[in-house]
């Protein structure tokens, strides 16, 4: 009973198994010790059984050589052996076929749940197996085959449910690298290349909702420099499908729509690097991994809005302070970009930045503790004044230290007076004991000082300022920071940064 | 490359790891699974891991104490380790 190839296929697959497993080995060994060192076994699967006689007395001919039996194997022996695998087959037990090159022989159906998988030929050439014999070989078998069956469905088991599991555990993965990511300019690349990657598409598109447009926010491809255009969704047939939460499958195209309540974006497949079509198992990846990039995509959302509102809040609360007597408790609104001019010369990690950037509009909120008529002193400060002043750092630390989300900011404004040297305050902290970004501001600091006009002390000009700085190297100031520094006034930064400061300075006179 | 292709030859981790990808080109996974994979110890497969990123073999994604590793898309690097594994599977 043959039913299709696939059952062909394991009829081959589990008499091989058989062969390759040593149970013949094994059988052959302990017949030989019963009928003397003359025992020929040859499998025959199904399909073989079913090939003409010529193919059958090859097979014959070369395993008795094999064996190094010397007989001489003729075509009516092989047409009898062929009959009695029909006739075994049929009545499910073995048979006795009478060989003209063998004192006795028999024919052993391979038989499990009514399908014949294949025969033994048990060929005894001089000698004879009692009963019991063959009825051991008749089990034998039995338990052969199914020991082989089990082993196939394991292999076909294994086959089919491990790349599964490795699909699965790399969504899996995506999903952990995409919800740990919260700046939306590293997400969405990430996203794309992700996505590309674990489609082994040629490339991804990570499309925004910005209105009533899908605009393309990121874009991973593997060997095409196409640049995808904004998409309508009122007016194209890719943006209405998707907008009613459709998925869009074609042979080299996939697009699914990333929906949370509304569409908030699309991602878009092209063509797979096999050249193959996308298909449902595509479809079904893709479709997971939208829905966790929808969750990643508001989580960065929500984040950048927080972060906005508190970086709003805290310009706010520098305004605030700026109000009560300009200048006193803050410093001009280009003093940032000079930090973080020196920051990125320096080459701090985004994150470091967005903390120095906090710290530099808090940096001076302490002096509210400082009375004003100290703060504005035109002479010499007593020494009762200074530390007063001196004071603000850990006095500004402390106000800043109750808004949990400041915590890494603290440090930056408690040490932005300490020096490279160890002789500044509060701390006197030395090297790169100071935290980088207290490092950075008070280079900022000293050189915003210097060209800035100050109750006690005049301004001085651009170039000295710089000399200035440059002179304090590895005593006051970080001699990284100061290269830094170096760097961006070699490239104009800090010259376009210092005519910001004088029109500012200029403006609150 | 030719550091990369001789640590091929004695390294039979190296060689799992690759053909694991090779197999599994759509795979993004941590160490620890691919471990997990192909059947080896994490501490061993994490070292052969970096070694294929400095290589540019498999790239590599981290996020915060999540790190993915993926298997490359350059075409003729692709063609260049099939036909190591191919011979490294005839010797």
């Amino acid at each position: 009973m043959i039913a299709d190839m696939e059952d062909i296929n394991l009829e081959k697959s589990a008499v091989a198994a058989i062969e390759k497993g040593g149970d013949l080995e094994r059988l052959k060994f302990h017949l030989d010790r019963v009928a003397g060192s003359n025992v020929v076994l040859i499998l025959f699967s199904y399909p073989e059984a079913k090939y003409p006689i010529e193919s059958l007395l090859l097979k014959i001919k070369k395993i008795i050589k094999e064996c190094s039996i010397k007989t001489k194997v003729d075509k009516i022996s092989a047409e009898r052996i062929k009959n009695k695998m029909k006739k075994s087959s049929k009545n499910g037990y073995f048979e006795e076929v009478k060989c003209k090159f063998a004192r006795s022989s028999w024919i052993f159906p391979l038989i499990h749940g009514g399908i014949t998988y294949g025969y033994l030929c048990v060929i005894v050439e001089k000698g004879v197996l009692a009963k019991e014999i063959l009825d051991f070989v008749e089990d034998y078998l039995a338990i052969s085959l199914e020991k082989a069956l089990k082993e196939l469905e394991l292999i076909k088991v294994h086959g089919t449910l491990r790349p599964r599991a490795i699909a699965l555990s790399s969504v899996h993965t995506v999903h952990r690298l995409i919800s740990s990511t919260l700046n939306m300019n590293e997400l969405l690349p990430r996203l794309a290349r992700l996505c590309t990657q674990v489609t082994r598409a040629k490339m991804c598109v990570i499309y925004i909702r910005k209105k009533n447009y899908l605009k393309p926010q990121a874009v991973a491809s593997v060997d095409s420099n196409l640049k995808p255009a904004k998409i309508s969704i009122l007016h194209s047939n890719v943006g209405r499908t998707l907008e009613e939460g459709s998925i869009i499958l074609n042979r080299n195209v996939l697009w699914v729509p990333l929906i949370e309540e509304d569409l908030i974006g699309s991602i878009c497949l092209r063509q797979k690097q096999s050249g193959k079509a996308f298909d449902s198992n595509d479809r079904e990846i893709l479709s997971v991994l939208a829905e966790q990039a929808v969750v990643a995509i508001k989580n960065a959302q929500l984040y950048e809005t927080q972060n906005r509102i508190l970086l709003e809040s805290l310009k706010s609360l520098s305004k605030a302070l700026d109000a009560k007597s300009p200048r006193t408790y803050t410093h001009p609104d280009s003093f940032v970009d000079l930090v973080l001019a020196i920051a990125d010369e320096y080459g701090v990690a985004p994150e470091e930045k967005e903390y120095i950037k906090y710290a530099t509009l808090l940096l001076d909120t302490g002096k509210l503790a400082v009375p004003e008529t100290i703060l504005k002193k035109p002479d010499f400060l007593t020494e009762e004044e200074y530390n007063s002043v001196k004071a603000h750092p850990i006095k500004s630390a402390e106000i800043v230290k109750s808004i949990k989300t400041l915590k890494p900011v603290v440090p930056i404004i408690l040490h932005h007076h300490e020096r490279y040297d160890g002789k500044g305050y509060p701390r006197g902290l030395k090297g790169a004991k100071i935290p980088l970004g207290a490092r950075i501001i008070a280079a900022a600091d000293t050189f915003e000082a210097m060209i800035c006009h100050r109750p006690y002390k005049k301004s001085v000009n651009f170039r000295t300022a710089i000399s200035e700085i440059e002179k304090h190297s590895g005593e006051q100031f970080d001699p990284e920071v100061v290269a830094a520094f170096k760097r961006a006034v070699k490239k104009g930064k800090i010259q376009k940064i210092f005519h910001r400061m004088q029109a500012e300075i200029k403006q609150t006179k | 490359m030719k550091e990369l292709f001789a640590e091929f030859k004695d390294n039979t981790i190296l060689i799992k790891t690759v053909r694991f990808f090779y197999e599994n080109p759509a795979c993004v996974d941590t160490a620890d699974n691919i471990a997990g994979w192909i059947g080896e110890k994490k501490k061993s497969v994490k070292k052969i891991l970096d070694f294929l990123v400095k290589h540019n073999v498999l790239n590599k994604d981290a996020a915060y104490v999540t790190e993915g590793y993926s298997f490359t898309q350059d075409k003729n690097l692709l063609l260049k380790i099939g036909n190591f594994l191919k011979d490294s599977e005839n010797v």
